[in-house]
C-alpha cells in the first residue's frame, strides 16, 4: 500500500523555494530603498515625506520581476520622519503597465484611519529586526482585500525606521502554491506559524481556519527558507463526512 | 477611499451594454429556475424594466430577444398582452463551469461563512417564532426532494427548502440576503452535485435540520446547518480543485 501522505519534503522545498525568491528580492528592494532616500534627503537633518517618493523605482521593479503580489513598498515608522504619522509608500500595478500609489488614511482622528503600527507586519518587524509574513487578513481601511503581507526590515544609516514588503491576494497565491499541494496525497495544507490555514489542498482544510485539532497520524513539516514559521501539516485523506 | 484615479476607477466604470444585457438575462434566468417569477407570470412593462435594472432601453430589449430566442418569455399583443414567462432555462453548463474554476478558495470558503451565518440566524429565529403548523410545512418540503429525479428538480426542492427557512424566520431582510445567496450559489452547486450521490443526503441533512427545530434544540439545529452546507461546499471545493489541479488526494 502506499505512503497515504507521502513525504512532505519535496513540497515543503518548493514552496520555501518560492518564498525566499519573494524575500530576496524584498531585502534587495530595502537596500535600494534606503540608498534613494538617503540621496533624496541630502543633508537635510529629517526625511520629507517628499523624499520617501523617491522609493517608487524600488517598489516598480519589484513589482515588475514578480507577477503574484499585487503591491510593494516601505512603511516608515511614527516619529522618524518629519510627518508625525509616519507613511506608508505603497505602490501597485495600474492597467498602463506603470505603478499607481496607493492612498492610506494615517491620520488618528480620521474615520478610516489605518492604524498600521498595530499589525503583525509591522509590529513585529520592528520589535525583531527580523522578516515576518501576516494573513490571511482582511485589510479594511488598507488594501480592503483578503490578502498576507510579506515583510523585512527597512533600515536608513543603521537604523531600524520601518518595514519594506509587499502584499499578495490570497486569490493569486494560489497559482503558486495549489499546484504544489496538489502533489501530496494526503489532505494538505500551508498554515502560518499560528496554525492559519494560508491555503489547503481539499475542503478540509479551507483558507483562514485555524488548524485546532488533528487526528494522530497527521505530520508536519517545516517550510524551509525564510524563518517565517511556515509549515505543512497534512493527515492521511479522508472525506469530510 | 477617495482615489478615484485609479485602482477604484476602474471598479467604477460603467459596465459596458452586452454585459449589461447579459446580466439582465442572468438574472432573470436564475429568478425563474428558482421560482422566484413563475410560468405565466407577466413581466413589467419595457420601460418600467429600463428604470428598474438602471440601463438603456436597447439593452433591456437585447436582454428580451435572448429570452425570446430561448422560448423563455413570449411577448402578446393586444388588450391584454405584454411579455409573459412561458418556459424555464437550461442550465447553461459551460458557464456555470467557468463560474466555478473564477472562484477562488478565498471566495468559495466567503460565501460559505454567509450562507451559514444567514442560515444559523434563520435558525435561530424560527426557533423564536414558528408554530408546530410551520414545522410540519418545512418537512413536507424537505422531504419533496424525494420525488426529485433530475438535478433540476433537486436543485428546485434545495432552494425551496432554504427559502422556506428565511420566510419561517418571518425576516423580510433575511429572505432577501437568502434568495441573493441562492441566485449566486445554487445553480453552481448542483452543476457539481448528483441526483445519485446527493439527492439522498441532502435530503437527510435537510431533515435532520427540521427535527432540531421541531425540539426546539438551538445548537442541534445550528449545528446541522453548519453541518449541511460545510457538505455542499467541500464538493464544491473538490469539484474545483479536480479540474484545475487533477492530482491531489483521493478520496473513496
Amino acid at each position: 500500500m502506499s505512503d497515504p501522505i507521502g513525504d512532505l519534503g519535496p513540497a515543503a522545498r518548493a514552496i520555501g523555494k518560492w518564498f525566499a525568491t519573494i524575500y530576496d528580492d524584498l531585502h534587495i528592494m530595502a537596500e535600494s530603498s534606503e540608498s534613494e532616500l538617503r540621496d533624496s534627503r541630502g543633508t537635510k537633518a529629517v526625511v520629507t515625506e517628499r523624499d520617501l517618493r523617491a522609493v517608487q523605482p524600488a517598489a516598480a521593479a519589484f513589482l515588475s520581476s514578480h507577477e503574484i503580489p499585487m503591491a510593494a513598498g516601505i512603511v516608515v515608522g511614527p516619529g522618524v520622519i518629519e510627518n508625525k504619522d509616519g507613511s506608508i509608500d505603497f505602490w501597485r500595478r495600474s492597467d498602463s503597465g506603470t505603478t499607481q500609489r496607493i492612498v492610506f488614511n494615517l491620520s488618528p482622528d480620521d474615520p478610516g484611519f489605518y492604524d498600521f503600527v498595530t499589525y503583525e507586519w509591522f509590529a513585529e518587524v520592528v520589535a525583531t529586526g527580523k522578516p515576518a509574513i501576516q494573513g490571511p487578513y482582511l485589510d479594511y481601511a488598507g488594501m480592503d482585500k483578503y490578502i498576507l503581507t510579506a515583510m523585512v526590515p527597512l533600515s536608513l544609516d543603521g537604523v531600524l525606521i520601518g518595514t519594506a514588503g509587499c502584499d499578495v491576494e490570497v486569490r493569486e497565491l494560489e497559482r503558486v502554491i495549489m499546484p504544489i499541494l496538489r502533489t501530496i496525497p494526503g489532505d494538505a495544507a500551508l498554515v502560518s506559524k499560528f496554525d492559519r490555514i494560508i491555503l489547503g489542498n481539499s475542503g478540509r482544510f479551507l483558507v483562514g481556519n485555524r488548524v485546532v485539532t488533528l487526528p494522530k497520524d497527521a505530520i508536519r513539516q517545516d517550510v524551509p527558507g525564510p524563518e517565517l514559521g511556515l509549515q505543512l501539516v497534512a493527515a492521511p485523506p479522508a472525506r469530510h463526512f | 477611499m477617495s482615489d478615484l484615479s485609479g485602482v477604484h476607477s476602474q471598479v467604477f466604470r460603467p459596465l459596458p451594454d452586452v454585459l449589461r444585457a447579459d446580466a439582465i438575462v442572468d438574472r432573470l434566468s436564475t429568478a425563474i429556475s428558482l421560482g422566484l417569477l413563475r410560468r405565466g407570470e407577466q413581466l413589467p412593462v419595457e420601460n418600467q424594466l429600463t428604470a428598474m435594472f438602471g440601463v438603456a432601453t436597447a439593452t433591456v430589449r437585447d436582454a428580451l430577444q435572448t429570452l425570446r430566442n430561448q422560448g423563455i418569455i413570449e411577448t402578446r399583443r393586444g388588450r391584454s398582452g405584454g411579455t409573459f414567462i412561458i418556459g424555464s432555462p437550461r442550465p447553461n453548463l459551460d458557464a456555470l463551469r467557468e463560474r466555478l474554476l473564477n472562484l477562488s478558495m478565498a471566495e468559495i470558503r466567503d460565501m460559505e461563512d454567509e450562507q451559514v451565518a444567514t442560515a444559523v440566524a434563520a435558525v435561530r429565529l424560527i426557533i423564536g417564532r414558528a408554530f408546530p403548523h410551520d414545522i410540519d410545512r418545512l418537512e413536507r418540503i424537505a422531504r419533496a426532494m424525494g420525488d426529485a429525479t433530475t438535478t433540476e428538480s433537486c436543485m428546485r426542492a434545495d432552494s425551496r427548502f432554504q427559502s422556506e427557512l428565511a420566510v419561517l424566520s418571518q425576516s423580510e431582510r433575511l429572505l432577501a440576503t437568502q434568495m441573493r445567496l441562492l441566485t449566486e450559489s445554487i445553480e453552481i452547486m448542483w452543476s457539481v452535485l448528483t441526483v445519485e450521490s446527493d439527492k439522498e443526503w441532502t435530503m437527510n441533512d435537510h431533515v435532520v435540520i427540521v427535527a432540531a427545530l421541531r425540539n426546539r434544540d438551538l445548537l442541534a439545529a445550528e449545528r446541522a446547518v453548519h453541518q449541511h452546507i460545510s457538505r455542499d461546499f467541500y464538493r464544491l471545493v473538490a469539484a474545483r480543485l479536480d479540474v484545475l489541479y487533477p492530482i491531489g488526494p483521493t478520496h473513496e
